[in-house]
């Protein structure tokens, strides 16, 4: 009993912080609590937060894709490719299907032969990337809009646009899966545990795969959206965006040795994170030390788990 | 029994024999691979990153991970850059105790809060990066002083100075695993740390000197780096900590901890060198050259699985 109370106040921390933290931050700088700078806030978090879900379920499942930077990269690349060469339908399947393609090899490789995934999706970023800048031979792709792919992303409801409704779609769904599917209870087993998980008969490879899927798709879906909205895409478009992701996990709590998170949390992390960047922007802090403060951000959410969990196992 | 323990030498020394197949396909090419000066140029290309290698293997043995040593490299150089003005030495001595002070940083970190090496390291390389933009302005900076450059320039008997500096430690460190008590410890800790810890060995300050040790190399490669090229930026090491794990791991040192050595880890970097000059020498786009070296890690990866355990990292 003390356990669960325990654990619900864990996880009630950070939003306790991010509402507090909103609430200082929008009396003391100004502009900063107009519904208009949220919904900037929201915006500049999309991207990231839609490849957050993903890598949700592969961090609960006990792994981690390092990869998602590159093929973030690479489905932005064939977008516009497929854009400029053929038509709509063919920029948004074929990323998806190579999102989908990598997952396949990532969890398959890693889950198959038992490897660690972060040294197979590290093989991975460099194939992946060398593969992207080999294709376009490292140059910047310009797309030529077709009417219909750029206006994908600037469709919008209630004044918040089509990507950040997508990010909240995947969220729910993601979180319906984790918690009211099978799938998900095995994923929290296999991430907890992975020996019993195949001695009570969950096929860990396939549960993994899976996971490592899901995650290529969602990097895809805001690969698509993101080349939509600047009808360009670099081949270094996604360059360090694992590490972006994997931030916004810590932060907001989702543990990195598996079995422990969901989507809400990550959620709760990547807003968190998107409300300190705003302020700093705001208040003119230089780049640099915005870099700085993700460190220390990174650093300190962590101790704080790991101190956390610590308790608990007390 | 016999051919069993013919295999296991084999198993053993496959780096050398994958070594020896590409040299056989590439002397039958040109004669220029075996020339001395090929040689050195090998060697020239892994030095740099061969220096850090070395304080990898000793994390690795201990199932440690340090995700810092690219940005703690750049720092270094861009200090020993910036410093000269004072002098070189304090450039240089500057740029060192940085390298210290982030490994003892990183092993505080590991050993007294008890976070994972990866989470921990991840931190502190977003925000030694953060460090190198803001003092860089993510500018390229050039050296002003005419002497700095002539420390890793120097050739002594046609053999470029952090050539010999690389081949020096590697010497030193593998004699230091495998002849002193420390270095006996090292593997103990890495194959057991509780029952190392029943043993009386002090875990903590053998995990904390593996750290110090690995940012020092790290500091160290990023002074002579400098050195070599006479400029700093933000853009110096954004690879080298990819590269150096492979280099590792391809030379067979396990994930696992409590096995490998300095003498396999420098086969690793060794093989990734002639990989990289082979493919130089073939005139393979640089592009697939990536490919191919992800390519690797993980076939090499999957080649081990028969031999290692699970491998969970995190």
């Amino acid at each position: 009993m003390k356990e669960k109370t325990l654990y619900i106040l864990k996880s009630q921390t950070n939003i306790i912080i991010l509402v507090v933290l909103v609430a200082i931050l929008s009396l003391t700088i100004p502009n900063f609590g107009q519904v208009a700078n949220f919904i900037n806030i929201l915006k500049s978090i999309a991207f990231i937060s839609i490849i957050s879900c993903g890598m949700t379920l592969v961090v609960i499942g006990g792994g981690l894709d390092l990869s998602v930077g590159s093929t973030f990269s690479l489905c932005a690349i064939l977008s516009i490719v497929m854009l400029n060469r053929y038509n709509t339908v063919l920029a948004i399947i074929v990323p998806i299907a190579a999102g989908i393609i990598v997952g396949i090899i990532n969890g398959y490789i890693s889950s198959r032969f038992n490897l660690s995934s972060i040294i197979v999706t590290l093989g991975m970023l460099s194939v992946i990337g060398g593969f992207t800048y080999f294709i376009v031979n490292g140059g910047t792709q310009v797309g030529v809009p077709n009417g219909t792919f750029e206006k994908i992303s600037k469709l919008s409801v209630f004044r918040i646009p089509i990507y950040v409704w997508v990010f909240i779609f995947l969220a729910i769904l993601f979180e319906i899966l984790l918690k009211k599917t099978t799938f998900g209870r095995n994923l929290v087993l296999i991430g907890t545990n992975p020996e019993a998980a195949k001695i009570v008969g969950i096929n860990t490879t396939l549960i993994r795969t899976i996971s490592f899927v899901i995650c290529g798709f969602s990097v895809s879906i805001a690969a698509i959206l993101l080349s939509s909205r600047l009808v360009t895409a670099a081949p270094s478009a996604g360059a360090g965006y694992e590490f972006d992701v994997i931030t916004a996990l810590v932060i907001g709590g989702v543990s990195l040795t598996g079995g422990k998170g969901n989507i809400y949390n990550t959620i709760i992390g990547a807003i968190l994170l998107g409300v300190i960047i705003n302020a700093l922007q705001l208040t003119n802090v230089p780049f640099a030390f915005q870099a700085i403060t993700k460190g220390l951000l990174i650093i300190l959410a962590i101790t704080l788990d790991t101190r956390a969990r610590r308790n608990i196992e007390n | 029994m016999r051919t069993n323990r013919f295999l296991f030498h084999l198993n053993e020394q496959k780096i050398l024999l994958v070594i020896i197949v590409i040299g056989i396909i590439l002397v039958s090419n040109t004669t220029y691979f075996v020339s001395f000066t090929n040689i050195i140029n090998i060697f020239n290309f892994i030095s740099i990153e061969g220096i850090i290698v070395i304080g990898m293997a000793y994390l690795i043995i201990l199932r440690e991970l340090d995700l810092s040593i690219g940005s703690t490299m750049a720092l270094s150089g861009v200090l020993a850059i910036y410093l000269q003005e004072y002098g070189i030495a304090i450039g240089i001595i500057s740029g060192l105790l940085l390298g210290i002070a982030v490994g003892f940083l990183n092993g505080f970190l590991v050993t007294k809060l008890k976070l994972s090496s990866i989470a921990a390291t991840l931190g502190t390389m977003v925000m030694l990066n953060g460090f190198v933009f803001a003092l860089t302005q993510s500018k390229t900076v050039k050296g002003t002083n005419p002497t700095f450059p002539v420390i890793a320039n120097t050739t002594i008997l046609k053999i470029p100075v952090p050539v010999i500096v690389f081949i020096l430690l590697v010497i030193i460190f593998e004699v230091i695993l495998k002849r002193t008590y420390f270095g006996r410890n090292v593997y103990a800790v890495g194959g057991n740390i509780i029952a190392s810890r029943f043993f009386g060995i002090k875990v903590d300050m053998i995990r904390i000197s593996a750290f110090a040790l690995t940012g020092f190399l790290a500091g160290l490669a990023g002074v002579l780096l400098a050195s070599k090229l006479n400029i700093a930026s933000g853009r110096i090491g954004l690879n080298t900590a990819i590269l150096v794990i492979t280099a590792v791991l391809l030379g067979g040192v396990s994930l696992s901890g409590g096995e490998g050595s300095i003498f396999k880890a420098f086969q690793g970097i060794l093989l990734i060198g002639i990989l990289n000059n082979a493919m130089v020498i073939l005139q393979i786009n640089s592009f697939i050259q990536d490919m191919i070296r992800g390519l690797i890690l993980i076939l090499i990866l999957i080649f081990n699985a028969v031999h290692i355990n699970r491998e969970k990292f995190i």
